[in-house]
């Protein structure tokens, strides 16, 4: 399968997208935004106007009808400066998730989500946030069906108010197969409630429901669809969490190499002495590995071509590297490493908790093996 | 596939590169001795010289000798994706690697074509192809990793060198009839600059070759003993105490496609490792085998493997639109080696004391001889040659980060 990659249109929008970032979500912006003094709404109107919500959404549906790699780059940016938003999650699961669906639902749902306005998150597994372990059941019912369970380690959904409607996966009552429904998040039956975690840069929430009602047409595909669409969107949102490990990986890198070049102890910076400078090179050795998985996983997922073999060598990958380089950042800085004023418990935070969200590592390898034992 | 047909299909520009994959996988199919392996297991040094000239001549015969050398000098003129194609063609078939031959087509003919005179060139070049043996005199027992202190010394007399000093971790020097010298011409000069670069015969007077047994029992490494040996002035590559700028294209040459082509090795190896875990699992109660523990090993070696190919295939990408290579390039030995160590740790843990069991070494086969503590040990080949880890980190860490140099310590 061959991608077709307009470069140039890739070029500009990762510059577009660093200039942006760096110069309305520094970390005074991000602290903004965690404080909850709304100081930061700017931002988000402004990403509106870029058009980020609706890179993949098509164009007739007015959004910029690019591919995962064009996203991909924008998680990368928004991952060096610890962005998150309800929207990120529409674009991840939401949008590839709508476009499988039926021609009404694509009509209401993708042309609000292309400008910011309405959030679709994605609810893709259980209790315990396993790939694969699914709690809600669906029933059918009437000419419809009804949806009783739980979604837990929801991504985007605690940003509460803002999310419209969930995409959430449920096995089938009548056969065992998966299936996907887009469920309202007010609607009768639906109880939602976020989970506080270290990470406060990221929002995480629970669904519970019990006996919601949905229609036919709120299925997404056609029958038998669910497991593919399921594993495609699994793959992308590990995908998405290699890309953001990336770029946080990045922005440590450079923040330690200025402190190992700034920082002067004996009578010299601390960056010359050889056993810092080692764990610098280790640090760039993980982020440049992280780089080239996580890259290779965006195009995989654009070409449908050794899918998820790519998403889980990038989740596995750049999911340990995050946490690794964050914590030798820490270690580096030395004593300011280790206080709140600095940023880099932030990115230790968010390393931890992309590391076990969408699959941890070892879920991963585990499916990487089990890929590699079945052929041999 | 015939192998004039796959020499024709090879060296034309017009041909598809999807074509030359299935051509090499073809004639692999036949050109590749099938039961290399058993025949090299415990062969004799003489019978593991005969096959390495054997397969060179196979490669030679279709046309993917020196897919990197230009048609002008009788190689294939190949676009790196290419050679990239063939290195992994050949690697997927189980050949055999070029080892005796291989300083020639890469180190030597990389520096011939970048600084040789035109008379080298011709002298040269069609000899290498023709199975001329090279090896490298660069490293000394004194001269490291500070390659640069290197202390042979080529003492200008008339139209002649006067050549005393010791050289060491040169592979094949006892089959080589040719060697790629260092040795220092301006001992007053700083460190870089006095040093000359040239060709020595080692049919020479004064040149004596100690082969090294190395830690699997193998004999890769000589040193080389110089006596008052007399090298012809015109056997001198680039200008008098400009060596060390030569030097650099020689080193260049062994991290390109090289490291490319066992990149691609790797994964057969890995391919072994799954088998490997496979086995034990099923063959093994539990108590011998944790298999969930192999399972995580064998995704996270899978994951590293993949990785490799990906910074590889970006590579070769920036390189041929953009004619220079990322920093992923300065990344690519150091991260291909630890992984290589860290495969060879593993499955010499996962097959426990079987891979105690020593058994007949495979010659010529390195660091994939399928003997997992022999290619554990041959990974040191890597990890120490052509720069250590630790050299390499401090590339990165000065010239890719731009951290500050050690401060040098005055002699």
């Amino acid at each position: 399968v061959t991608v077709v990659v307009d470069a140039d249109f890739r070029a500009g929008l990762r510059e577009t997208a660093r200039e942006f970032l760096a110069n309305y979500f520094h970390s005074a912006a991000l602290r903004s935004r965690l404080a909850g003094d709304g100081e930061d709404a700017a931002v988000d109107a402004a990403i509106f106007d870029l058009g980020w919500p609706g890179v993949e959404v098509p164009e007739e549906h007015g959004g910029l009808g690019a591919g995962f790699g064009d996203l991909a780059i924008l998680l990368h940016e928004m991952g060096r400066r610890l962005y998150s938003a309800a929207w990120v999650g529409s674009a991840v699961v939401g949008v590839p998730a709508l476009r499988r669906a039926d021609a009404e639902l694509r009509d209401a749902w993708l042309p609000g989500i292309a400008t910011g306005e309405r959030n679709v998150a994605g609810a893709l597994w259980g209790e315990h946030g396993v790939p694969g372990a699914i709690d809600v059941r669906a029933e059918p019912s009437g000419d419809g069906w009804e949806l009783s369970g739980v979604a837990a380690f929801v991504p985007h959904l605690a940003e509460l108010a803002e999310t419209d409607a969930v995409v959430i996966a449920a096995r089938n009552g009548a056969g065992d197969g998966t299936e996907l429904f887009l469920v309202g998040a007010a609607a009768p039956g639906v109880r939602r409630e976020s989970v506080p975690t270290f990470d406060r840069t990221r929002h995480l929430g629970r669904l519970e429901l019990s006996r919601v009602r949905v229609g036919e047409r709120e299925r997404i595909g056609r029958s038998g669809d669910g497991p593919e669409l399921l594993a495609e969107l699994l793959d992308r949102t590990a995908a998405a969490l290699a890309c953001d490990a990336v770029g946080g990986c990045e922005q440590l890198l450079e923040m330690t190499v200025q402190h190992l070049k700034d920082r002067q102890q004996f009578g010299r910076p601390i960056g010359s002495f050889q056993a810092l400078k080692h764990r610098a090179a280790d640090m760039f050795l993980r982020l440049e590995a992280s780089r080239s998985a996580a890259a290779t996983a965006a195009d995989a997922i654009d070409g449908t071509d050794r899918r998820a073999l790519a998403a889980s060598v990038a989740k596995s990958y750049a999911g340990d590297a995050y946490v690794e380089v964050a914590a030798e950042a820490v270690q580096l800085h030395g004593g300011i490493g280790y206080t709140w004023e600095a940023d880099l418990h932030l990115y230790l935070k968010r390393a931890r908790l992309g590391q076990v969200l969408g699959g941890t590592s070892e879920w991963h390898r585990s499916r990487l093996a089990a890929t590699a034992l079945e052929a041999v | 596939v015939k192998a004039s047909e796959l020499a024709d299909l090879v060296a034309d520009p017009g041909s598809s590169d999807a074509d030359v994959r299935t051509g090499v996988a073809e004639w692999a199919r036949e050109g590749v001795p099938a039961g290399w392996r058993d025949w090299m297991r415990g062969a004799s040094e003489a019978k593991f010289v005969d096959f390495q000239r054997d397969w060179f001549g196979r490669l030679r015969e279709a046309g993917i000798v020196a897919p990197h050398w230009p048609l002008d000098w009788g190689g294939a003129g190949c676009s790196l994706s290419r050679q990239a194609i063939i290195a992994e063609e050949l690697a997927r078939a189980g050949a055999p690697q070029i080892l005796v031959n291989s300083v020639a087509l890469f180190h030597a003919a990389a520096t011939l074509t970048h600084a040789g005179s035109d008379a080298q060139r011709r002298r040269h070049l069609p000899a290498i192809l023709a199975g001329e043996v090279w090896c490298q005199g660069f490293s000394e027992p004194g001269a490291g990793s500070d390659l640069a202190g290197l202390q042979t010394r080529a003492r200008r007399d008339g139209e002649r060198f006067v050549v005393n000093g010791q050289k060491i971790w040169s592979s094949y020097a006892q089959y080589a009839d040719f060697c790629l010298l260092l040795a220092r011409s301006d001992p007053e000069a700083p460190k870089r600059k006095g040093i000359s670069f040239l060709i020595l015969d080692l049919k020479s007077a004064g040149v004596e070759v100690r082969p090294i047994r190395q830690s699997t029992g193998e004999q890769e490494f000589c040193e080389l003993f110089l006596d008052d040996v007399e090298i012809p002035v015109d056997c001198l590559i680039g200008e008098e105490n400009e060596g060390w700028r030569v030097a650099q294209q020689t080193l260049a040459a062994e991290r390109g496609v090289q490291v490319l082509d066992q990149v691609e090795r790797l994964s057969g190896t890995v391919g072994r490792f799954a088998a490997d875990v496979k086995r034990v699992t099923e063959e093994r109660d539990r108590a011998a085998v944790d298999g969930g523990a192999a399972r995580q090993e064998l995704g996270g070696i899978i994951a590293e493997a993949e990785i490799l190919r990906s910074i590889c295939h970006r590579m070769l990408t920036d390189l041929e639109r953009h004619g220079g290579a990322g920093p992923e390039a300065s990344i690519l030995k150091l991260m291909y080696s630890e992984t290589l160590q860290r495969l060879d740790d593993a499955g010499t843990r996962l097959v426990g004391l079987e891979a105690q069991v020593e058994r007949p070494l495979l010659r010529g086969a390195s660091w994939e001889s399928g003997d997992w503590l022999v290619d554990y040990l041959a990974s040191w080949a890597w990890t120490v040659g052509g720069g250590t880890s630790e050299i390499l980190r401090n590339v990165v860490a000065e010239r890719v980060l731009g951290l500050p140099r050690e401060p040098e310590v005055a002699s």
